[in-house]
């Protein structure tokens, strides 16, 4: 039995490590006293996958792993017993069982799922110039009216000019991208699937900031191509003419999707 | 949510923030202003390490039971976030509460090896803390140093207020009951440390004092006043009946030790002459098979860990160990946990076990001869012969493991250049025990032995205490000959020497026997810029010769001078339950390559028996 779970990272727990992060719940499910599956060998290791790495610093609401159960149990159960070991810092927001995929195939890695994953920024309190809203608006229009917005993309390796423009799926002002999609400062996808497990506020576990200004991006992420949402951020910035500084914003991811046919449609639906 | 003490902005900036965040599982959160003493204990090392240590934890947990008392941790910032603080005047904090260390009545630093001494002054610095206790006030915390180290802690006396003797589980609930009512009373830190004094095993060196003769020797050392002149070293009697943390704290980034540990005894037997561990944790004392089996189980229910780790300095003179593996084996077995097992002798019965809870293609066995002949062996009285190590090393190959791993010191005393060259001839005999008996067809490749030296610091409380340090030049002699008679071997090829820094080795002699004279050149050093000198990316050996010459402290009268032994080392006020004469009696045993028999063999009247307790009790009942 495997089961897909959602979960939220805040607070100092913000500063853990992806690695970090799988010890920790390799740890919680010991402690929960979980029949998990094991890998063979001398040294054997809980089955359990983890979709997209989170950057330090960085809050959430939306980080899944997948975790193979040794037998069927009830997912209310699970999701009770790992949340009793939890910290503050993580926790558990949703369960749920994966269909059984027939015998001798197997399903799709949880990482290679990853498309798209969408982020709140917010301005910090005490650092640069906050932007009046309608200036972000305008500064959004002007940021997606062009053909093509190129900037300076790195990786591992290299460094080189990237059209970021098409892996900005879309980005908007207000914080509702439904009601945002008639705002004049929504730009992008208006069919991105909301997410609709129950109970879920995505911004929930997000830092806030008595200066109140955000906005709200979604952009590519997985193995294929990845944005970080500090580029955009850096790139609008630019049009808003304020010098960028990493440490002014406060990030937090909302979402994380996979695609469906020509549509992106969070993990946990 | 918990406010941190450092901002975003500098979390984001250094490496491994987690470091200092703290609320890790099964820290203990306490409210501030319902406890009446506040308690910080510091590891002066990195997160990392001091949270692998297994006594911080004994004695967090042992306060923690105290409504009244709240006891947090604290670590050494590392470079990154040290250079932060001290530009941007932040304070040290506790991990816990995040509250500044100054705020605290107790700042509790344990000191488990010499090159930590400049990062005590970190802690007291960043903290802003006087580093010298005469200099303290009445608003700062009453700093105390315990841990091996302060079986010596005259070079580091002018920084700490009290040194705790000993066993942390004794005396600390009646230090801190005094501590309560001489505040109650409204008494001043000179009340409290003077009625500290008078707690056994509690030395506040303050109290004390020093005259030194023409000749450099101390001519006296004594109270100053009616504190008492012999501070006796703290024994827990009863292992089974003590404090022993039931839930681990786990960090979020993986320690060094990333796993339970299990204390299933305190103190060794064996009595090797140049062991301080060894002798300043007589008698033997082992835990009961009852209690090692429900804190295994309830430490690892608690924790989560997917290893446990048995600690001891000889597990193979556990005597139920055969009980405690059976138990261990399966009941870890069905958890899927691992049992690591270090300092087990190798035989029939350590290569059975081994193979069923490692993997023999990847682990090795380690022998630790520690002197390449049988002369050198007996010299320092360990008890090791080469038909063993023969005999284990081949029965582990017929079992599959190929990897050797083999521990000596070079510099002991009396050592000959022929004991020197008895290492790589060992070495290759080995090699050859795995050439000439397994089949070409039966080897996993060829053998792989790796041969490591230190180079030989003499510590107090040890036969060694008078002997004198090699110097380094000596050390790297031997290390030379050592390494070309290596070359000469049949097997050369499939051995490979480590050696360590002779650099940090002199300078551990220097700390681990100077007097308090020595104190100003740790302090001169850290000025220069000294800290983690532990680390080797970080020691520079310059900050240590300039302070050297800046306080005209001789480093050779500390290190490389043979002591005699009716002088009085500076370490003397301390009566460890092992009289001086029975440690000189065992030095000139070991001139002459006499070996002393172990306390389970018979008893050699070294002065522990006093506490009626562990392996003195076991030899009398028989």
């Amino acid at each position: 039995m495997t089961l897909r779970i959602r979960f939220a990272k805040y607070g100092a727990l913000r500063f853990i490590g992806h690695l970090d992060v799988m010890r920790y719940f390799q740890k919680v499910i010991r402690r929960a006293d979980l029949p998990v599956r094991y890998s063979q060998g001398f040294t054997p290791h809980q089955i359990m996958t983890f979709a997209h790495p989170l950057s330090l610093g960085v809050s959430s609401d939306a980080e899944y792993m997948e975790v193979d159960f040794a037998e069927e149990l009830d997912e209310r159960e699970v999701f009770d017993r790992m949340s009793a070991q939890m910290s503050e810092g993580f926790a558990l927001l949703s369960c749920s069982k994966l269909p059984e995929v027939p015998e001798g195939t197997h399903r799709d890695s949880l990482m290679s799922l990853v498309s798209a994953a969408e982020y709140m920024i917010s301005w910090k309190d005490g650092y640069s110039e906050v932007p009046g809203e309608d200036r972000l608006r305008a500064a959004i229009g002007e940021f997606f009216s062009g053909e093509s917005i190129v900037v300076e993309k790195s990786t591992k390796k290299t460094t080189e000019d990237t059209d970021i423009k098409p892996y900005i799926y879309r980005i908007y002002p207000q914080g509702d991208a439904f009601l945002d999609a008639e705002d004049p400062g929504f730009y992008g996808d208006k069919n991105i699937t909301r997410s609709f497990a129950e109970g879920i506020d995505n911004t929930a576990h997000a830092d806030t900031f008595e200066n109140g200004r955000k906005f709200f991006v979604c952009v590519a992420s997985g193995s294929a191509m990845n944005i970080k949402p500090a580029l955009v951020t850096e790139a609008l910035c630019g049009v808003l003419g304020i010098e960028y500084n990493r440490h002014a914003f406060a990030l937090h991811r909302m979402e994380t999707y996979k695609r469906i046919g020509g549509n992106l449609v969070p993990l946990d639906m | 949510m918990r406010k941190l003490a450092l901002s975003d902005e500098i979390l984001e900036s250094i490496d491994k923030p987690a470091r200092y965040i703290g609320h890790e599982i099964n820290a203990v959160m306490k409210d501030t202003s319902k406890v009446d003493i506040r308690f910080c204990m510091c590891f002066p090392d990195v997160y990392e390490v001091g949270m692998s240590h297994l006594g911080i934890m004994i004695l967090y947990d042992m306060f923690n039971r105290r409504e009244d008392t709240y006891c947090e941790r604290v670590y050494s910032p590392w470079p990154d976030l040290d250079a932060i603080m001290r530009e941007k005047h932040i304070p040290l904090f506790a991990v816990e509460s995040q509250d500044p260390i100054k705020d605290f009545d107790f700042l509790g630093i344990t000191l488990q090896y010499e090159m930590c001494y400049t990062n005590v002054l970190q802690v007291l610095d960043l903290s802003g803390i006087h580093l010298m206790a005469d200099e303290r006030g009445e608003d700062e915390p009453i700093v105390i140093g315990g841990g091996p180290c302060v079986y010596n802690p005259e070079p580091i006396a002018d920084f700490f207020d009290i040194f705790y003797i000993g066993e942390g589980e004794t005396v600390y609930y009646e230090m801190l009951d005094t501590y309560k009512r001489i505040k109650a009373e409204g008494g001043k830190r000179k009340d409290f440390l003077k009625a500290a004094s008078h707690i056994e095993g509690l030395y506040v060196p303050s109290l004390y004092e020093v005259e030194y003769g023409p000749d450099g020797l101390i001519s006296h050392f004594g109270p100053k006043d009616d504190a008492p002149a012999k501070i006796k070293r703290q024994v827990v009697k009863d292992m089974s009946d003590t404090y022993y943390p039931e839930k681990p704290i786990v960090p979020y980034i993986k320690a060094v030790q990333d796993r339970v540990t299990l204390e299933i005894q305190r103190g060794c037997i064996r009595g090797c002459r140049f062991c301080q561990a060894g002798w300043i944790y007589r008698p033997v004392r082992e835990r009961s098979l009852e209690f090692l089996k429900r804190y295994a189980i309830d430490m690892i229910k608690n924790s989560g860990y997917e290893e446990i780790n048995l600690s001891s300095l000889s597990s193979s003179d556990y005597t139920k160990l055969k009980e405690l593996l059976d138990f261990l084996i399966t009941e870890m077995g069905n958890r899927k946990v691992n049992i690591s097992l270090p300092s087990l002798r190798i035989d029939a019965f350590a290569l059975d076990v081994m193979g069923k809870v490692q993997d023999v293609k990847k682990s090795s066995i380690t022998f630790a001869p520690e002197g390449g002949t049988q002369y050198m062996r007996d010299v320092i009285n360990k008890g090791l012969t080469e038909e063993q190590i023969l005999t284990g090393a081949l029965d582990a190959f017929k079992l599959g493991w190929n990897k050797v791993k083999l521990y000596f010191m070079l510099g002991q005393p009396f050592e000959r250049d022929e004991d020197v060259m008895g290492i790589p001839i060992l070495a290759d005999k080995i090699a050859r025990e795995y050439y000439e008996n397994i089949p070409k067809a039966t080897r996993n490749g060829k053998v792989a032995i790796t041969v490591s030296t230190s180079y030989f610091v003499p510590k107090p409380f040890t036969p060694f205490q008078w002997a004198a340090q090699i110097t380094p030049d000596e050390y790297l002699r031997r290390k030379s000959l050592l390494r070309s008679t290596l070359a000469e071997q049949l097997n050369a090829k499939s051995i490979k020497y480590n050696w360590h820094d002779s650099d940090t080795s002199i300078l551990e002699g220097l700390l681990a026997r100077g007097d308090r004279r020595v104190g100003a050149v740790i302090l001169e050093a850290y000025k220069n810029g000294a800290l983690f000198d532990a680390w080797t990316d970080h020691f520079d050996m310059k900050r240590w010769t300039d302070a050297l010459k800046k306080t005209g402290i001789d480093m050779d009268f500390y290190t490389t001078r043979e002591r005699s032994t009716d002088e009085i080392l500076p370490w003397d006020f301390i009566d460890a339950s092992i009289s001086k004469k029975f440690l000189a009696r065992e030095y000139e045993r070991s001139k002459q390559g006499l070996v002393t028999l172990n306390c389970r063999q018979r008893c050699s009247a070294c002065g522990c028996n006093e506490w009626n307790t562990g392996v003195c009790v076991e030899t009398r009942n028989k």
